[in-house]
């Protein structure tokens, strides 16, 4: 039995999907959009292209996505993350002036993984940026629109069916919203409610259980003192490790905590700038937590 | 400065970042080998995966086709 999740993992004779369901879900509709368009586009590309097309490309003009899954791949998630981008942008916008909010969108595209990693291939860092991205722009635009505060529900629990780490962002927005919008807090779980169910049906339906094992996986370190150095040199390599360090790949994050700073002074979209915070801190903290 | 605009030029940098995107060079992973055919199974009017074990075949001669260069490629 393999045992590679690249490969799936078989039980009696048929093969299960062993990550998260979110991306392949999440990313659905472009695939329909990009079959439609291929529908009409690739017969005049595979005809004008003739023999000059290598087999990789005609294998997806021809809507043959499994001989050409690469570019199927490359195609969807560069749309996902250029989509992430203009949430992140729209988002600006809220705050910021015009060349700021350009600024800022073109460092998130290329001055972050979002180039690197999120966009190369589908797996689930692009489509959990976009999740965040669209749930950081409603949650942003909520002061003036508070219907959009119970429609941000969605994206964090997609995110969370995408990336079981995103759970912690979806906990710090629960306790924002169940804190401070106790009003709003039934839409909120509602809608969370309505996201959730589609996934936990399929799973139950699928794997016989509401959650795959990816989700249940003992992944993580317990806090025992004799795992605290390799806690501590995880949590200082996510920083700035020589091969995957954030600030060292992006060093203009550097200036994030300096923003923080400026919000904790001035007290600039308090309160919910504290629980994003403690989410990235949370986050930071359960990865320098993880199980290599 | 009107909604319209903003979002007009939001879909410009979208755009942009997705050529440039697009012309990058491509990544192989196979933690993402799964996606597509998932995806292609969520698509077909009945789970493609049935097709592994020629259990029915009710999908397009596209995927197929396509299945069998797969399980060639996995043996």
């Amino acid at each position: 039995m393999p045992t590679d999740p690249a490969l799936g993992c078989s039980a009696g004779s048929h093969y299960y999907y062993w990550y998260p369901a979110g991306t392949p879900f999440v990313t659905l509709p472009l695939m329909i959009a990009m079959d439609w368009s291929l529908r009409v586009m690739g017969p005049i590309a595979d005809r004008l292209g003739g023999g000059r097309l290598g087999p990789v490309w005609r294998a997806f003009a021809q809507r043959d996505y499994l001989a050409s899954h690469l570019l199927v791949e490359l195609a969807l998630s560069s749309a996902i993350v250029a989509l992430a981008t203009l949430f992140v942008f729209l988002t600006a916008r809220v705050y910021l002036g015009l060349a700021g909010s350009i600024a800022l969108a073109l460092l998130f595209a290329f001055a972050t993984s979002a180039w690197s990693t999120a966009s190369r291939a589908l797996w689930q860092h692009g489509p959990a940026m976009l999740m965040l991205s669209t749930a950081l722009y409603l949650l942003s635009l909520a002061p003036k629109q508070p219907v959009l505060l119970a429609c941000s529900a969605a994206p964090l629990v997609l995110a969370y069916f995408i990336r079981p780490t995103e759970s912690v962002v979806l906990v710090m927005v629960a306790t924002y919203v169940l804190i401070h919008h106790r009003g709003q807090f039934v839409k909120w779980l509602l809608a969370a409610i309505v996201t959730a169910t589609p996934f936990l049906i399929y799973n139950l339906v699928t794997y016989h259980r509401p959650l795959q094992t990816y989700f249940t996986l003992p992944l993580f370190l317990k806090p025992t003192p004799s795992n605290f150095p390799a806690m501590l040199t995880a949590f200082a390599g996510v920083a700035v490790s020589p091969s995957r360090g954030v600030f060292v790949f992006s060093p203009f994050l550097l200036f994030s905590l300096a923003g923080i700073g400026l919000l904790l002074r001035k007290k600039w979209m308090t309160p919910l700038w504290c629980y994003l915070a403690a989410a990235l801190a949370l986050h930071w903290l359960a990865l320098s937590d993880f199980q290599l | 400065m009107r909604p319209g605009a903003n979002a007009a030029i939001a879909f410009l940098i979208c755009g942009f970042v997705f050529v440039v995107y697009v012309l990058s060079p491509i990544s192989q992973s196979s933690d993402s080998f799964w996606t597509v055919p998932v995806m292609l199974s969520l698509l077909a009017e009945d789970n493609i995966i049935r097709l592994w074990t020629n259990t029915r075949s009710c999908c397009a001669k596209n995927d197929i086709k396509a299945w069998s260069v797969l399980r060639k490629n996995i043996k």
